[in-house]
């Protein structure tokens, strides 16, 4: 089987010198989602861009679908093959209409005038967005935009689709949306960021960056559970995790930890349905700590921070 | 300060076009595909500068930048400074169709005098050289737009000489004002992204 | 960015009904006949037409006048000086005045029929097939799209330096930060283009774009409402070099 996304230790410099990536090793499967965790700065937006093609490979060190990219013409022959979402709509939905937008890639890819509107129609309505043709986008709420970003590479109908935090500034109803999107496109993904619900939600594999090279490549539960890795590697492991670790040990209730300043503090039960939830959490300054311990669990039901 | 339609007689009209035409055709020969969208942005950002007022005395005035526009953009000022003339006819009706032309080259002209008399200080090592060719550079294409608007309201009959002796004193504040403001931003620019400036003031390579 | 005029307008009249194409280029013969115009009564028609133009196209009234107003306040100095200047008199001078804001207001009052009866960028996909060239018509749409982005931008900024009490005056300080701040929009719209670059070759962008629109054919309403401005313009013209 050919990867869809072969790559061989490549390293990248910018052109000021500035070491981007070093030495990375990937290989993605057909099908795949994976996603890279790290910094800002670790090096993933640049390795979409470079997978794109925007970015020029050394010596061809990258292969899409079995084809090595070299110089700087495949950018627009691979628009069909693997289409890059940026971070901010603002870049990428530069027409005066929703419609000339999505339209584009397909214009450019010498689609009869047909076959250009069907891809649109096709691509609105896998976003949600049917009529919003002659909208200006410009105008859409931060979801909406969100939406004809992902609708103006769908036209495209790339098999690989790269992105680039995706679900950043959106209200919450919005990222949801956005997440089954994401989950319900059908060929292989790449995604880089910093939301730890839509890793856990569409993750097979999570890929963790830090300063240009790869720390870890695995499962995500594997990787998002282990705290020093994440720590060592400029990352914080998220609360929801916490909680998920503090539901899944059974075995004590209150689960607590420190990190960096702060002291959480977990009460784990059973609801009335018999179900594992946290009860209670809250967190507070190591100062606040100090100056007014808690008492111990056998005095007062609640838990304490201690050792 | 742009020429209103209704005031000039038609040879005016189609020397402006002529005139015009001329150097738009051949600067946009050297604007590739690439450097669209760069063009826009810069056009886009200077059209919308070119909105703000700033109050004195009983009235306001309005920045046309052109100076800036040219030492930033170069040999592209001169479409750059023509589509902004067009949206400015067509959305506010500032100016007009007829004297598009005209106005272009009232504009336009100076601004790529003002590039080229921002490159004349490539080679000066004074310490503050980036803001006073900036200055120079506002300053002289206003100078310009003003003499080559009292030149053109001159040719339009004597009647017309009280308002080009006015539109040539109105001119001198302003460029004063023009020259400020640009010296302000290219020495902005200067401190945080020096690439966009053009010759040796750019302080690290790309 | 958009017209306040082309948003607020019935958008069923007959002008917004025309062929963009052919409304262009009459409306655009218009103009260019009144351009040439020297003879009062062949000004005042022209006047008279032109708002003809406006009613037609049943543009709110209130947007046009106050817009037409400003320049017809500009053309109308011309009162107070030419009766002076003008070397054949006082009576010659105020006749050229009249011919003056006659004229100008024609012209510009012309434009919103023209380009507020449409989508802006229908007119440039218009322009482009009458031959505009295809580097100026990417520019036009770029320019256009993003100019809404740096009003905004523009506008938050001022906020916030409102916001921490700024008064913009005529003083040197007020121009040092105007500067700073138009530096600091150039930069970041600066950084911004190499993305949108990189996003439009990622969609496959060549050298040019333009719109894509689909203009009805031509029908004889469309050359019939074509005809009438043509010989309108001509009748004006003709009018102007008969006295």
């Amino acid at each position: 089987m050919i990867p869809a996304i072969k790559i061989d230790h490549l390293s990248f410099q910018y052109g000021n010198g500035i070491e981007a990536l070093r030495d990375i090793d990937l290989e993605i499967a057909e099908g795949e989602t994976v996603v890279f965790i790290g910094p800002n700065g670790a090096g993933k937006s640049t390795l979409l861009l470079l997978m794109r093609g925007l970015l020029a490979a050394p010596d061809g060190r990258i292969q899409i679908a079995g084809e090595r990219l070299d110089g700087e013409k495949k950018v627009e022959e691979m628009a069909g093959k693997v289409g890059l979402v940026f971070q901010n709509p603002d870049d990428q939905l530069f027409c005066t209409t929703v419609f000339d937008d999505v339209a584009f890639g397909p214009v450019n890819m010498g689609l009869s005038q047909a076959e250009v509107t069907a891809r649109v129609d096709r691509a609105l309505g896998a976003v949600g967005l049917a009529g919003y043709e002659s909208r200006v986008p410009y105008h859409l709420s931060g979801g909406e935009k969100r939406r004809v970003s992902l609708a103006t590479i769908y036209a495209m109908e790339p098999g690989i689709l790269l992105l680039d935090e995706p679900t950043s500034h959106l209200d919450p109803r919005a990222r949801q949306e956005v997440i089954s999107l994401i989950h319900s496109f059908a060929g292989t993904k790449v995604i880089a960021t910093h939301d730890f619900e839509l890793i856990l939600k569409v993750a097979d594999r999570v890929v963790l960056f830090h300063q240009g090279s790869i720390r870890a490549d695995g499962s995500p539960i594997h990787i998002l559970t282990d705290e020093d890795l994440l720590r060592e590697n400029g990352m914080a492991m998220p609360l929801v995790v916490r909680y998920l670790m503090a539901l899944h040990s059974g075995e004590h209730d209150g689960l607590h930890a420190h990190e960096h300043e702060h002291v959480y503090h977990y009460h784990t039960g059973e609801d009335d349905e018999g179900r594992r939830v946290v009860r209670h959490a809250h967190f507070h300054s190591h100062d606040d700590e100090k100056d007014h311990p808690h008492r111990h669990p056998d005095e007062s039901g609640e838990f304490a921070a201690g050792e | 300060m742009h020429v209103s339609e209704g005031v000039l007689a038609f040879p005016a009209i189609a020397a402006g076009w002529t005139g015009t035409t001329a150097i738009a055709v051949a600067s946009l020969r050297a604007v590739e595909g690439k450097d669209l969208p760069k063009m826009a942005v810069l056009t886009a950002v200077f059209f919308v500068a070119s909105l703000i007022h700033i109050p004195f005395g009983p009235t306001s005035v309005h920045l046309t930048l052109n100076g800036l526009v040219g030492v930033v953009i170069g040999i592209g000022a001169y479409p750059a400074i023509l589509l902004g003339l067009a949206l400015q006819a067509v959305l506010f009706q500032h100016g007009g169709l007829t004297v598009l032309g005209i106005n272009g080259v009232l504009m336009g002209l100076p601004a790529l005098a003002a590039y080229g008399i921002f490159r004349l200080g490539d080679g000066a090592a004074h310490r503050n050289k980036t803001a006073l060719f900036g200055f120079l550079a506002g300053a002289a294409a206003t100078a310009l737009t003003g003499l080559l608007l009292a030149l053109l309201l001159t040719t339009t009959g004597k009647a017309f000489l009280p308002v080009a002796k006015l539109a040539l004193f109105a001119h001198l504040p302003l460029m004063v004002v023009e020259g400020l403001v640009t010296a302000a931003a290219v020495s902005f620019l200067a401190r945080v992204k020096p690439e966009m400036l053009p010759g040796t003031h750019a302080s690290r390579e790309v | 960015m958009e017209s306040v005029i082309d948003q607020s307008g019935s958008k069923k009249s007959a002008i917004h009904r025309m062929d963009g194409r052919l409304k262009l280029l009459g409306l655009g013969c218009f103009i260019c006949a009144t351009a040439v115009l020297r003879s009062l009564p062949a000004l005042a028609a022209a006047f008279a037409a032109a708002w003809c133009w406006v009613l037609l196209a049943r543009l709110p009234l209130g947007p046009v006048l106050r817009r037409t107003g400003m320049a017809a306040l500009f053309l109308g100095s011309f009162f107070l000086i030419l009766p002076f200047s003008h070397p054949l008199g006082a009576n010659a001078g105020l006749k050229q005045a009249a011919a003056i804001v006659l004229k100008g207001v024609a012209m510009i009052v012309t434009i919103f029929p023209m380009f507020h009866t449409a989508p802006f960028h229908v007119s440039i996909k218009a322009l482009e097939r009458l031959k505009l060239s295809p580097k100026l018509v990417t520019l036009s749409l770029l320019t256009y799209r993003y100019a809404a982005t740096y009003q905004d931008q523009l506008r938050t900024v001022r906020t916030s330096m409102t916001s921490r009490g700024f008064h913009p005056g005529a003083n040197l300080r007020t121009l040092g930060i105007l500067g700073d701040l138009i530096g600091s929009l150039l930069i970041r719209s600066f950084e911004q283009t190499e993305r949108i670059y990189q996003a439009m070759r990622s969609r496959g962008y060549g050298e040019s774009f333009g719109v894509v629109h689909e203009f009805q054919p031509l029908q004889s309403s469309d050359w019939s409402k074509f005809g009438s401005m043509i010989i309108l313009s001509g009748a004006l013209v003709g009018l102007d070099l008969s006295l």
